[in-house]
């Protein structure tokens, strides 16, 4: 991640809570501050990183994966706390947070990797992450979405991240199962940006 | 009709059509089968109520537990969802809320409408400014430290810790502050006691409510309470950004002075409620309050700025100096620490308000 990227995820992700210190008329809804602070940081973490520098390992631009993930870490806990005192289960937000980082890391880690095979990367991670995410949400809103179209977009992490920000005791720990749809598109962006570098 | 978690056996229950006057609560009736750890019963986007367990495997249970909605019930159907191998099983919407809607409906109007207290603001905003800036300064540390991932990691975690307990420094004492408040009217009075807290309300076992309220009326709640009551019979209430308003019949919950059921007497002539640690009266034609300083239990009316009335505030707090109505004395008081009726810890400050002070 770069570093704006890293500034817009962090300062998005305590936006609910920033706007709610100035009044009610500033709530904006969000049920689990938690699974809101984790949409940017998902978003933003899987962005593709532009064409390997040849002699670089791309630190003076961003972070590694692992920081990445690291530095997430703040504003869930404190997004975490809020939900806490809003009473939300310890156990359903240690899942949340603990998935939602494993996802930050997976989708930063295939953004790295794929700084050698851009193309191949950043169609998967912009047809499976944000369009997908987008496409179904707004079939949703007509609400004639098809199923293929529903399972896709309910695959991608931002749906799931969205997901917990509007309820997030439902499904009680989101349910292993509903992991495997954003477990499966972390693998394909992994998959896309594996291999040697496109001409 | 919240008797924390009312246990009972049945076949079908007939769907009931909530007024629209109701309070957020409404009595379902649900069937369980264990093993079940949790059990959540979700209408929305008027909120859930969690059962938690366990309910052992082979265990059967017919259930009658609240569920936040507001509105008209009859159609709803709440979406159940389990934790376990279990099964939970909606029934129907319980008429049991009938009878707590008629004990609500007779007491006086006045009364019912009068404007709900308002418990104390937070004492920190939505996001305390310390966590703020740790959580920016873990930021900055981290980035400045990227080359060295180990290091950066470490100092996010030392952030995050920091953040956390800042979280938890600053909001403790706002998320259990409250209100309650004893409401009379007439002579002799009716009563009712009214907790509000801000997001987070808590019922110990054992009380009886009459009616829930939000503020706003259609917030997003989530009502909890334990299968198992011996682990815990009372009930919790969560609502981000809402105030929540519990409403107990007063001879019920505080079995009155002497421990009858008798609705305690507060006149001019004797305060039979409680001691008052202070007080204030308005007269019925609304020119304004008078300090009375503390009141104590069994005694008449203290003449205006007595004894310890001469430091008190001339009015009392404006959150419970409403518009109230004319034509009738009001009472507001203080209750001394530790004086009846006894009230749940969270609760905070107890006042009574009392339109008829005759």
């Amino acid at each position: 991640m770069g570093r704006g990227a890293l500034a817009a995820a962090w300062a998005i992700s305590l936006l609910p809570g920033i706007l709610a210190a100035f009044g009610p008329s500033w709530d904006l809804g969000v049920a689990s501050q938690l699974g809101w602070a984790l949409v940017p940081w998902i978003a933003l973490a899987g962005l593709p990183a532009g064409t390997a520098d040849p002699g670089s390992d791309g630190d003076a631009r961003g972070v590694s994966p692992a920081v990445a993930a690291a530095l997430a870490l703040p504003p869930l806990a404190l997004t975490a706390a809020l939900d806490r005192h809003a009473g939300l289960g310890v156990g359903v937000l240690a899942a949340t947070g603990v998935a939602g980082l494993a996802l930050v890391f997976l989708l930063a880690l295939a953004a790295r990797r794929g700084r050698k095979r851009p193309l191949a990367h950043g169609s998967v991670w912009l047809g499976l992450v944000p369009l997908a995410a987008l496409a179904a949400w707004t079939a949703g809103l007509s609400g004639s979405a098809p199923a293929w179209l529903a399972t896709l977009g309910g695959a991608s992490p931002l749906t799931w991240a969205l997901e917990r920000a509007g309820d997030p005791a439902g499904d009680p720990v989101g349910g292993a199962a509903r992991m495997l749809g954003p477990l499966a598109v972390v693998v394909l962006c992994l998959a896309a940006s594996a291999g040697a570098p496109e001409r | 009709m919240i008797a924390a978690l009312v246990l009972c056996l049945g076949g079908g229950v007939p769907a009931v059509t909530a007024d629209v006057d109701a309070g957020r609560l409404r009595s379902a009736r649900v069937e369980l089968a264990g093993p079940l750890e949790r059990v959540r019963l979700a209408v929305e986007p008027m909120g859930e109520t969690l059962l938690r367990g366990p309910l052992a495997g082979g265990e059967r249970r017919t259930v009658v537990v609240p569920l936040p909605t507001w509105g008209e019930v009859e159609g709803l159907v709440p979406e159940v969802t389990v934790d376990g191998a279990g099964a939970a099983r909606f029934l129907g919407w319980d008429p049991s809320d009938a009878r707590a809607d008629a004990a609500w409906r007779a007491l006086p109007a006045s009364l019912r409408r009068r404007p709900r207290p308002v418990p104390p603001p937070p004492s920190s905003p939505a996001v305390p400014l310390a966590a703020l800036l740790a959580a920016a300064a873990a930021l900055a540390a981290g980035w400045a430290l990227r080359g060295r991932p180990l290091r950066a990691v470490g100092v996010s975690v030392l952030g995050a810790v920091a953040t956390a307990a800042a979280v938890e420094t600053a909001r403790a004492p706002a998320a259990t502050a409250g209100i309650r408040v004893l409401e009379g009217e007439g002579e002799p009075a009716a009563w009712f006691a009214v907790d509000a807290a801000r997001e987070r309300l808590v019922a110990p076992a054992g009380t009886s409510t009459l009616r829930v309220e939000s503020i706003p009326e259609r917030a997003r709640l989530v009502y909890e309470v334990r299968l198992d009551p011996e682990r815990g019979g009372g009930w919790t209430l969560a609502g981000r950004g809402a105030v929540l308003v519990r409403i107990a019949e007063l001879a019920s919950e505080e079995g009155g002075p002497s421990g009858s059921d008798a609705a305690p007497r507060l006149s001019r002539g004797a305060n039979e409620l409680a001691d008052l640690a202070a007080s204030w009266v308005r007269a019925a034609d609304g020119s304004g309050w008078r300090a009375l300083g503390p009141w104590a239990r069994g005694t008449a009316e203290p003449s205006a700025g007595g004894a310890g009335g001469a430091g008190a505030a001339a009015d009392p707090p404006g959150a419970l100096n409403p518009a109230l109505p004319l034509g009738r004395r009001v009472l507001v008081g203080r209750l001394a620490p530790g004086g009846p009726p006894s009230r749940p810890a969270e609760a905070g400050a107890v006042w009574v308000r009392l339109v008829g002070l005759d």
